[in-house]
């Protein structure tokens, strides 16, 4: 058996007594006696993250607060599937509109349990369409993350990294899909995030003439009407995307993952949603990160993630 | 095994269900496999990789076999269990007369209509339910917890769960829950009272008692909320038409979601309070919607691994920029 590599003297006992020691005294008094503050019976605070990401991100000088939820049921409008000619690529505004507005409360919901954890943000942020239901066909969004606030601890870093840490608080609370890790590195690298953005296109993709099928059903040729269907929302989700990270006076949108669904509609009506974080940069310069290389000794077969763990 | 039985339970407590798992409560079949296993000589079995069995001996552990807790529990049939919509003019009485549900979360959501006689909408937390899925869940840490003990573990580490409906020859709804782990044992240490329990994976734990934390337990939140939708979405005829063409947020749904969401966290903060400051890597678990007609019901199970800190690491080492030179498409 190898000895773990943090065995400051070889008085000091090991870290597996220690901690196995903590656990025979009653929970709130498993403080180390060295000065460090006891919690006393505090509430435990829940979070998403990995033993990774926890590390991380309180190695960027952040807390976590707690998990915090978002839902939203959101009746369609009834006719927002209708009114469009078969042979018309149109994108079909009210169900763009109302898929947003759905996501949109969703996020609001999130922020205001935020809000009443006087966090400064969410991070890990998993919006997800979880269906539609119901005669009305509802759809059901859910939005989860862990809420954080900078600590006294970013303070002092940001003074001395400028930039770690303390994101614009703005009156609102930041949100992000980027996971605890991206959200270290981002600080790392100067950046904070300022919150999610999207953009939302759900359009009516033309069906092509018999006539032309017939003509054309032996050649290599480019489907123009689907591809400027496909192409246009594809760029219209995006575009507004970019309007409303630019509303947020963010610099920019780091991971973003473009969706193509059809959720209920069936054939020919496909939403485009373009998502990501915006961030914005705080320090003078963005600052490169120089990663070394290393051969991980970490399995692959395993994930490591408890998020993915269920199941194994 | 203690099923659901006589007067309605109180609300849901997790402390109050600890310990209704006792030693005599484990199969003579496990009582046997342990017994072989602790014995001097005796062969361990674990179910973490190689790369995870380094992880926990370089921080001081040896594994001490593989633990299995689970049981099969039915939920006791409340009346209103599986009807849809059916419930009409009654409903309101039932409501406030059944005891599983009196006391939890209940809101009523009225009808925007001009006329009258249209049915409120009404969202409820069941409570019978709830207490149902705790004592599942936590039945099956105890026992897993008490499979550890008959090692001599200290504690169970890359614990993996899963529940599922049992179709068995019973008309209220059963479920099974099982979890496998591999206890881990630090030789030499006096036993603890209780072993700790951990869907953290080999590697994890390790980084975990690295940085000065160690898990406490598993921890279980859940939340159960009916929702009753009256005429909002009235399946019936006068309000058809404010059903199909109406667009917008159905408020009550909403609330029924996030309520569930919010109460299961709750739960999990309160029983993680007794093992730790904080909780880690919380997964739900499972997650059941369903909606018939006018009806949705709505469960959240939460899990996750209550940390306790033992160590304050002043100058914590920070985390270097790497990039991984793994093949990960192998």
């Amino acid at each position: 058996m190898s000895t773990p590599p943090e065995q400051p003297t070889p008085s000091e006992p090991h870290l597996a007594d220690l901690a196995l020691d903590a656990l025979r005294r009653p929970p709130g008094q498993s403080g180390g006696g060295n000065g460090m503050p006891r919690s006393g019976h505090r509430r435990a605070v829940s979070t998403d993250f990995s033993v990774d990401e926890a590390i991380l991100v309180e190695g960027t000088g952040y807390e976590p607060l707690g998990l915090v939820a978002g839902a939203a049921i959101y009746r369609p409008p009834f006719w927002g599937r209708y009114g469009v000619s078969m042979r018309e690529n149109r994108e079909l505004a009210d169900l763009s509109n109302s898929l947003h507005a759905a996501r949109t409360i969703a996020m609001g919901r999130l922020r205001a349990e935020a809000e009443a954890h006087h966090a400064d943000g969410v991070v890990g942020v998993r919006l997800e369409f979880e269906g539609a239901e119901g005669k009305g066909r509802d759809y059901r969004f859910n939005a989860i993350g862990t809420a954080v606030r900078a600590t006294r601890h970013a303070t002092v870093r940001a003074n001395e990294r400028q930039s770690d840490g303390l994101p614009p608080r703005q009156g609102e609370v930041f949100t992000s899909d980027l996971s605890g890790r991206d959200f270290a590195l981002l600080a790392r690298a100067g950046y904070v995030p300022v919150g999610m953005v999207m953009g939302v296109c759900v359009y009516h993709v033309a069906r092509r003439q018999f006539g032309d099928w017939l003509k054309t059903q032996n050649a290599n040729i480019e489907l123009e009407l689907i591809t400027t269907a496909l192409y246009d929302s594809r760029e219209l989700a995006m575009e507004r995307m970019q309007l409303e990270s630019h509303a947020l006076g963010a610099d920019g949108i780091v991971g973003v993952q473009i969706k193509e669904e059809t959720h209920v509609w069936g054939s020919h009506v496909i939403e485009f949603l373009a998502i990501g974080t915006a961030v914005r940069l705080v320090a003078d310069e963005h600052r490169s990160l120089r990663p070394e290389m290393v051969a991980p000794l970490d399995d692959l077969t395993v994930d490591t993630d408890p998020r993915r763990l269920h199941g194994r | 095994m203690s099923g659901p039985s006589g007067p309605p339970p109180p609300p849901p407590s997790v402390e109050g269900s600890e310990g209704t798992a006792s030693l005599d409560d484990l199969p003579e079949a496990a009582r046997s496999r342990l017994t072989e296993g602790a014995a001097p000589g005796g062969t361990w079995t674990s179910d973490l990789s190689v790369s995870e069995l380094s992880a926990v001996e370089r921080c001081g552990f040896t594994p001490a076999g593989m633990v299995v807790g689970m049981t099969v529990y039915q939920f006791g049939m409340q009346g209103y269990y599986g009807t849809s919509g059916g419930l009409g003019s009654t409903m309101g009485g039932q409501l406030y007369t059944t005891p599983g549900w009196a006391g939890g979360y209940q809101q009523t959501y009225l009808c925007q209509h001009a006329t009258y006689g249209h049915m409120p909408g009404y969202n409820f937390e069941d409570l019978w339910y709830e207490q149902g899925l705790t004592e599942a869940y936590t039945l099956a840490i105890d026992r897993l917890r008490e499979e550890a003990d008959l090692l001599g573990a200290h504690g169970v580490v890359g614990v993996r769960y899963d529940s599922h409906r049992v179709p068995l020859a019973s008309s209220a709804p059963v479920i099974e829950v099982r979890m496998v782990g591999t206890a881990i044992r630090r030789e030499g240490s006096p036993p603890l009272s209780e072993p700790f329990t951990s869907h953290l994976s080999g590697q994890q734990f390790a980084k975990l008692i690295d940085t000065g934390w160690v898990p406490g337990a598993l921890v279980v939140g859940v939340g159960a909320i009916r929702s009753y939708g009256g005429c909002v979405v009235g399946n019936g005829t006068s309000s058809g038409v404010t059903y199909q063409y109406a667009s917008g947020e159905f408020r009550q749904r909403s609330d029924a979601i996030q309520n569930c969401r919010r109460f299961a966290v709750d739960r999990l903060e309160t029983h993680a309070t007794g093992y730790g400051e904080r909780v880690v890597g919380v997964d739900v678990a499972a997650q059941f919607h369903s909606s018939m007609e006018d009806t949705m019901m709505v469960e959240n199970v939460m899990i996750g691994t209550a940390v306790r800190r033992f160590r304050d690491i002043k100058d914590p080492q920070p985390a270097r920029v790497v990039v991984g030179l793994a093949d990960v498409s192998r």
